[in-house]
């Protein structure tokens, strides 16, 4: 078995100075924090989280919208640039994930979940025109989400991407190595609670194992 | 950028480690009223002259020695909170002249009247500033540390008193034990690699687990284990996640262990392990740190789809370990974060883990990343160093105290498969800086000559701050701050963006730092 150093008892108080010069440097702000506390709400409060976004619809819902509007603006930009193709990548794990969704910081996965649309790839490079028309159009569908809040980096040969976000959605197209567009949203809640009477958190799961 | 610029970037971040919000105030940490009650209620309980006889008598002796701990705790906590309201009024006093300063440099600038001499001028003020800011934070930095030596002190004599406990057979709660050896029937065999069933099998276990902790008397061991127990149902609940490691302690007190990974680990072409720091309990962060997972899980598959193309392809067969497989110390507060005591005893169990899950990957071509974040960067190269490499592919150990090593050699890794990250205001940087002293190896932010005047960090380091990434279109990232972001919002993040390119073994889509962008 390998030895290897141990901290010299000596200079243990000089760590230890130093440990807590930095616990009190920051003002003892820190010495109880723990970096990877979960964010989850519980009782009351989790009540009225679930409740106030009754009205916003489920997971399930959000999900098929983001799909659908992926799918027309990717039909839009095809029938707007000539020899333009997509398709909803065919890759396994790129739809596991992105069915999957991503957790919520306030609420377990079971009760709400982040929606990620399927990837849309598109078949070949778009030109500096092309992009723009490509934008144009992201632009127009993102706004029936209440999405108008905009940005581009780039825009030249090499790299192009066109960002919307607003109303608890984000559009990305973007144009590396290949074409990608996706949509993500904010927190939903599961269909089975918006199904569920308000005013009380849905019972806990039994803890079955994911089939993937 | 002009002088007064400077000024004001270098009091930003001096002012950044003073920290935010209100310091805590003693009372907090005293609970000496409290304790001298407890002790006058145990004196109460003394047999007196009703009882009489052997037992009595050293009933009587035990309950005179639990009075007099109670006292010595009191008095203990009375200084605590007296050393820690002086840090308070020490950090408010410091943040006082920082501002007073600020607005001094502020007000003589605008003073200044424009011509040919403005800019000297100018430079004068800054560097007038930049005096004054020096002596209050090393001013301060001082006062500070002869406090931080009285609480040290302090600690001595709260671990005086507790070990007299301990040693007539006291069982602190709430406290647990350093990890021992398990009985292997009492953990998971992953030797299947069949996700499905090693997943059935520890749920069984921990439902088996649930019932039996239910039958411990109420108490602070009782509710710990439970609570570790639901943290694991709360991590569980986080889409495509799996229970791949449970292990049931010889001893209730103990921390029950656990690892979740979001995708198969057994089938995956890219598998990273995170190792969690102080804090890092299966209650404390499990939950957490699975719901982490699946973000950087998500974040690589984004990089692996944006980076690759048809011709050159990117593998998106990806699986994130959240490994809570050891106890760390609860919080900054515990002396065990003082040595590596308990780094030492978790490193052992890294390695058995990442050799485990090796042995029972299915896929011959997966590559491994360690991730080890504060106190589990010190388990990390531990565990590394002796042996673990072995099953290592990449490593980034981040918000580091230090890990044991001078070089990447010395942990059986390379220049081009070891990195560091840490970002410029996290407080444990202070900690790393005296990492040789108290023998935790270099500093982990080590600057060295390259031997031609061009100046290198000993460990490769990778950005944390805001910026671009390589890959052509992919979005600008977010930076991180402080000691807790870097595995936080692993889509938004430069420092997610970078595990999420080393989880895909492709150091070279990483953003590095150099000792200049530092």
């Amino acid at each position: 078995m390998v030895t290897r150093n141990r901290a010299r008892p000596t200079f243990k108080l000089c760590a230890g100075a130093s440990l807590v010069c930095v616990s009190v440097l920051i003002g003892g702000c820190s010495v109880s924090e723990n970096p990877y506390e979960s964010q989850t709400v519980h009782g009351d409060e989790a009540v009225e989280l679930i409740d106030s976004m009754r009205p916003e619809g489920s997971y399930e819902d959000a999900r098929r919208r983001i799909n659908e509007a992926a799918a027309t603006i990717a039909e839009r930009i095809v029938g707007a640039v000539p020899g333009q193709t997509w398709q909803f990548s065919p890759d396994p794990n790129v739809q596991q994930v992105k069915s999957d969704g991503l957790p919520c910081d306030k609420l377990t996965g079971d009760i709400a979940r982040r929606p990620l649309s399927d990837m849309v790839e598109f078949g070949r490079p778009f030109t500096s025109d092309e992009f723009a028309t490509a934008s144009d159009i992201v632009r127009d569908e993102a706004a029936e989400f209440g999405a108008d809040g905009e940005d581009s980096l780039f825009n030249e040969q090499s790299r192009r991407d066109f960002h919307v976000q607003g109303g608890g959605f984000e559009f990305d197209l973007r144009q590396g190595g290949s074409a990608i567009l996706t949509i993500t949203g904010d927190c939903f809640l599961m269909q089975s609670v918006i199904d569920s009477p308000a005013g009380q958190v849905p019972a806990d799961p039994p803890t079955e194992p994911s089939t993937r | 950028m002009s002088a007064i610029d400077a000024f004001f970037t270098v009091w930003a971040r001096a002012r950044r480690t003073f920290g935010a919000g209100t310091p805590a105030a003693g009372t907090q940490f005293d609970a000496g009223t409290e304790l001298r009650q407890l002790g006058v209620e145990v004196e109460s309980a003394a047999p007196h002259a009703v009882w009489s006889g052997g037992a009595a008598t050293v009933y009587g002796a035990t309950n005179t020695a639990h009075r007099e701990r109670f006292d010595r705790l009191a008095d203990l906590d009375h200084r605590l909170g007296r050393s820690v309201d002086r840090s308070a009024e020490l950090v408010g006093a410091g943040r006082q002249r920082l501002d007073a300063l600020r607005q001094w440099v502020s007000d003589a600038a605008a003073s200044v009247p424009p011509g040919k001499f403005q800019e000297a001028q100018l430079t004068q003020i800054a560097s007038a500033g930049l005096g004054r800011l020096q002596e209050i934070v090393l001013g301060t930095h001082t006062d500070l540390g002869v406090v931080a030596q009285d609480i040290v002190k302090l600690t001595t004599e709260y671990e005086s008193v507790t070990s007299d406990e301990k040693l007539s057979g006291g069982v602190e709660e709430g406290e647990e034990k350093p990890d021992e050896a398990t009985d292997a029937a009492d953990k998971t065999d992953m030797s299947s690699g069949d996700i499905n069933e090693v997943d059935h099998a520890n749920r069984d276990m921990l439902e088996d687990m649930r019932q039996e902790y239910q039958q411990l008397p109420d108490g602070q061991v009782k509710a710990d284990r439970l609570a570790d127990i639901a943290a694991i149902d709360e991590a569980l609940q986080t889409p495509g996640s799996h229970l791949i490691y449970l292990e049931k302690p010889d001893d209730p007190s103990q921390m029950i262990p656990a690892a979740t990974s979001v995708g198969d680990p057994f089938t995956a072409d890219h598998v990273s392990t995170t190792v969690p720091g102080v804090s890092g309990t299966t209650r404390g962060a499990i939950a957490g740190m699975t719901r982490e997972a699946a973000e950087l899980r998500n974040e690589a598959i984004e990089v692996a789809k944006s980076a690759g193309s048809p011709d050159n392809p990117i593998s998106t067969n990806i699986a994130t370990v959240a490994w809570v497989g050891y106890q760390p110390p609860a919080n900054l507060g515990q002396t065990s974060v003082l040595d590596d005591d308990l780094a030492q005893a978790g490193a052992p169990k890294l390695t058995s883990f990442l050799g485990d899950l090796d042995a029972a990957s299915r896929n011959p071509g997966q590559t491994t990343a360690l991730f080890g974040h504060s106190y589990g960067s010190l388990t990390s190269g531990i565990a590394l160093g002796d042996g673990a490499s072995e099953y290592v592919d990449n490593a980034v150990l981040y918000g580091s105290p230090g890990f044991q090593a001078v070089t990447p050699a010395d942990l059986g890794m390379t220049d081009d498969n070891f990195f560091v990250m840490a970002t410029s205001d996290d407080p444990i940087n202070y900690v790393a800086d005296v990492a040789p002293l108290h023998g935790w190896g270099a500093s982990p932010n080590d600057v060295i000559d390259n031997g031609d005047g061009t100046l290198r960090f000993r460990f490769e380091h990778l950005e944390t701050d805001a910026g671009n990434t390589p890959i052509p279109g992919y979005e600008s990232k977010t930076g991180a701050s402080g000691h807790s972001d870097y595995g936080r919002n692993a889509g938004e993040r430069m420092t997610g963006y970078n595990l999420a390119a080393i989880l895909l073994d492709r150091p070279d889509l990483t953003v590095r730092e150099t000792p200049l962008s530092w």
